[in-house]
């Protein structure tokens, strides 16, 4: 039987099996590339999409929101969700508070601390987060101690000559203190 | 201590990089070793680019075709990984064959090495398993009709069959489960499997070496680097290949969704099961063949048994002196078969009309789905198939095959683009009703008699009166009954023209007498002759005898009439391929109405126009339109179309044959509307 070949660094052959070596780095690496290449660049496809708009949605009308405590409306919108259109799809939750006449106030039912569901307590006269225990005042500011870092979200609302409300629905970056919509 | 050191200190990793590439290579690096490593390799690809697709993929009958178009043709990239994913599948199957060549012939399916080659075997279905259900993944015609094959095949298993159906399908009918269940074998636990035994296949590929072909060419050698660079060359011109029919294919095919009511008769297997669908066909195995009933049994079970049962014993057969040779030779004989079956498979279907008409149907469908999704900025909760049920461009022609077809054509064709020899087509061709090219032609006397129009009417070619025909009767009872319709033409010749040539004639009577039954020729000779001497010629319509004998005389003036009402007449279908025409043309459509109106050209005396009642032809009023054309769909008898005359158009209206959508849809379709 021969014996096996091999190669001792500083002799001859060093610098041809270095270049082996080499060669088998670039081809295994190369051939390799394109299924992770094609797999990232589908993986990281969200990432490259652009801010939605805001989506204006009506949700209620001075006639049927009198002053009083703010009260929650769900949000249905028409929406594609990757391959499937939706004609009404849930996508959240609002609070309508009448402030004046012709004046309505409206906020964002997912906690600005990391997303939860809000609810407005009627005895207490504020919005709870009962994930982390956030609490807001009824004009959506944070009460102390709190692990929030901003208050309610705002969202814009359009009245019509018609009395309808209107409410430009949008979803912000939780954790932060900045308002930054993502959504 | 470095932190390599510090890591191999608590792995021992070093170690194990050597063992795995400073291993012994017999006689020195060659190409005929590629192979394992090239599978390997294949393999790792298949896993990476199946995570990734997995990540999209939405197993459910109402989302999985959706959600592999959206990653086909929405999601970046994602033509390339499931493209990547497709072909790769499809070019393991020769790179496995390659492999279990080498194996075979350089005979490392010898001892010590009997349970390695178990596994290889082992590996072979678990690939094949996964191609399998991998196949029923995206839910379209294809993969649905081909895989329903496949399921039916293991529901006729002796004993457990139905069980066993049931288990795979997951219901007495595919469904969701069906493809939960495919998708779990697929990319849970067949892979698992796959590894499993590829681990085993390795260590004991390891434990025993390589087989060296001999006589060993080089001095031997070390895995790395000189076989590394070679399996790493190889891998790379594998995935080269791979990228190549990436793009010229433009990614992997998608069909159709899966319609659980409309049979697929293009279904095909994968093309490295076309030999199993060819055997399967063949007559031996008919249920009037020698194995009888059982003959699916035999063909799908027991000979695909008894052939993988003899590759588990060629490590056993291999012992005897011919041993190897016979295994050589089963290998060739094997790779023959499996040729010449795939290559018959190819070439029946390359010659099948019907096969290629489903399979250029079923591209239209997949890319009409696709279109519609992207148009409608979506698909429905319902599904894809909700949108082509609903699409007049895909119903249209269905319905116009199963209900018009039989006597009327369009382009010459079904609806879905098979020819009608003229000999079936006893109406107009319906391609583009009502536009002006459609009415220009019915009005020229060179197109009327043609099966573009009137050519197999009865408008062109009207039956003998009773009399003759019963005189027609008397001759037939004396004909042999098998060659009636042969000496038919010649029958209705004799009845049908009057005072003809004597040389016509005597040719006409001599076709009866021939096939008379036998002693009446002379009574037949002696009948036709008064048939012929009392033939009279059959009147064509008064449509079509105003068409041959009026238009031609027509002056310009009436000819430019003539046009005017043309455009007039198919202004009143709004037609969407004529609206930018009818725009343009307002005022020569007006004076077109108003030439009706003015009972110009005498059009009005037959046809109902404005105040003008018309009389036995179809009204004008919005002819071609949406609504007459329902309306005439429905009871074509009415007084505003054929009236009593209508002896042949069936109605169509609601709770008969069609319903009011299906009846949208034909007409939208007929109209070129989406």
């Amino acid at each position: 039987m021969t014996e096996p070949t091999t190669t001792e660094p500083g002799q001859p052959g060093d610098r041809r099996e270095f270049l082996k070596s080499a060669a088998c780095a670039v081809f295994g690496t190369a051939c390799i590339i394109p299924p992770v290449v094609a797999g990232v660049t589908v993986l990281t496809a969200p990432i490259r999409e652009l801010v939605p708009e805001g989506v204006k949605v009506k949700l209620s009308s001075l006639d049927a929101l009198p002053p009083g405590p703010p009260r929650l409306f769900s949000v249905s919108v028409e929406r594609t969700d990757a391959w499937t259109r939706h004609q009404r799809n849930a996508v959240g939750a609002v609070f309508l508070e009448r402030t004046g006449e012709r004046t309505v106030k409206a906020l964002s039912a997912s906690c600005p601390h990391l997303g939860g569901s809000i609810e407005y307590r009627p005895e207490q006269k504020d919005f709870y987060c009962g994930i982390h225990d956030s609490a807001f005042t009824a004009q959506g500011d944070v009460v102390q101690p709190s692990p929030a870092y901003r208050g309610l979200d705002t969202l814009e609302v359009e009245i019509n000559a018609a009395g309808e409300i209107w409410v430009v629905f949008r979803e912000f970056k939780a954790g932060i203190k900045e308002k930054i919509a993502v959504g | 201590m470095g932190l390599f050191d510090w890591i191999d200190d608590r792995t021992g990793y070093r170690k194990l990089l050597k063992s795995a590439l400073y291993e012994h290579v017999p006689g020195g690096s060659r190409w005929r070793y590629i192979w394992g490593s090239t599978l390997s390799f294949a393999i790792v690809v298949q896993f990476i680019t199946g995570v990734f697709l997995w990540m999209h993929y939405s197993p459910s009958a109402q989302s999985a075709w959706e959600s592999v178009y959206y990653i086909n043709e929405v999601m970046p990239g994602g033509w390339l990984l499931r493209g990547i994913h497709h072909y790769m599948a499809q070019l393991m199957v020769p790179l496995l064959v390659l492999h279990f060549m080498q194996v075979i012939i350089d005979g490392a399916y010898k001892a010590p090495r009997e349970f390695n080659y178990w596994f290889g075997l082992g590996l072979l279905v678990l690939v094949l398993a996964i191609s399998l259900t991998g196949y029923l993944l995206p839910w379209d015609q294809r993969g649905y009709w081909s895989t329903k094959v496949v399921t039916n095949l293991v529901g006729n298993v002796p004993v457990v069959g139905d069980a066993m159906q049931r288990t795979v399908v997951g219901d007495a009918n595919y469904g969701h489960h069906t493809l939960t269940r495919f998708f779990a074998l697929h990319a849970g636990v067949l892979p698992a499997l796959l590894v499993l035994l590829i681990i085993a296949h390795i260590a004991l590929f390891r434990k025993h070496g390589l087989t060296p072909k001999l006589p060993k060419k080089k001095r031997d050698g070390m895995f790395f680097p000189d076989q590394v660079l070679m399996d790493a060359v190889a891998c790379c011109v594998v995935m080269i290949a791979v990228l190549v029919l990436v793009w010229h294919f433009k990614g992997a095919a998608l069909g159709a969704p899966a319609n659980p009511a409309e049979q697929y008769s293009a279904a095909r297997p994968d093309w490295y099961f076309m030999f199993l669908f060819q055997f399967l066909k063949l007559k031996t195995f008919a249920p009037d063949g020698p194995f009888g009933e059982n003959g699916l049994i035999v063909a799908s079970l027991v000979i695909p048994g008894l052939v993988f049962g003899l590759l588990m014993l060629m490590p056993i057969l291999g012992r005897w002196k011919i041993g190897h040779f016979f295994n050589v030779f089963t290998l060739f004989a094997g790779l023959a078969g499996f040729g010449y079956l795939t290559t018959v498979a190819f070439m029946k279907d390359a010659a099948d009309p019907h096969y290629k008409a489903a399979v250029v149907q079923a591209q239209k469908d997949a890319a009409r789905a696709m279109e519609l999704a992207k148009k409608r900025d979506g698909i429905p909760t319902e599904g894809a198939l909700a949108l082509l049920r609903d699409d007049p461009l895909t119903q249209g022609p269905r319905l116009f095959k199963s209900q018009c077809a039989s006597c009327h054509a369009w382009d010459g064709h079904n609806g879905l683009g098979e020819i009608i020899p003229d000999k079936d087509r006893s109406a107009p061709d319906l391609a583009r009703f009502a536009s002006r090219e459609w009415l220009a032609g019915f009005l020229d006397p060179k197109q009327i008699e043609t099966h573009k129009y009137f050519g197999g009417t009865r408008f062109v070619n009207p039956p003998p009166d009773d009399a003759t025909k019963e005189k027609m009767a008397e001759i037939r009872k004396l004909l042999k009954p098998d060659v009636i319709p042969a000496a038919e033409p010649a029958l209705l010749a004799l009845a049908t023209t009057p005072k003809p040539d004597q040389a016509k004639r005597d040719g006409w009577i001599a076709t009866l007498t021939a096939a008379s039954l036998p002693d009446n020729q002379d009574r037949i000779t002696s009948l036709a002759g008064r048939l012929s001497a009392q033939a009279v010629a059959p009147k064509k319509s008064k449509m079509v005898r105003i068409i041959l004998d009026d238009i031609p005389d027509y002056t310009a003036e009436q000819k430019d009439q003539l046009n005017k009402i043309i455009a007039a007449l198919s202004a009143e279908a709004k037609l969407p391929l004529q609206k930018e025409i009818d725009a343009k043309d307002a005022a020569f459509i007006e004076e077109g109405r108003k030439l009706l109106s003015d009972v110009a050209l005498d059009c009005t005396d037959c046809h109902q126009w404005r105040a003008n009642e018309g009389g036995s032809g179809p009204t004008f009023e919005g002819y071609g339109s949406t609504e007459w054309l329902r309306e005439f769909l429905k009871n074509p008898a009415h007084d505003n179309f054929y009236g009593k005359r209508n002896d042949r158009m069936p109605a169509f209206g609601e709770g008969s044959r069609l319903s009011a959508r299906e009846l949208d849809l034909l007409i939208h379709w007929m109209r070129g509307e989406e």
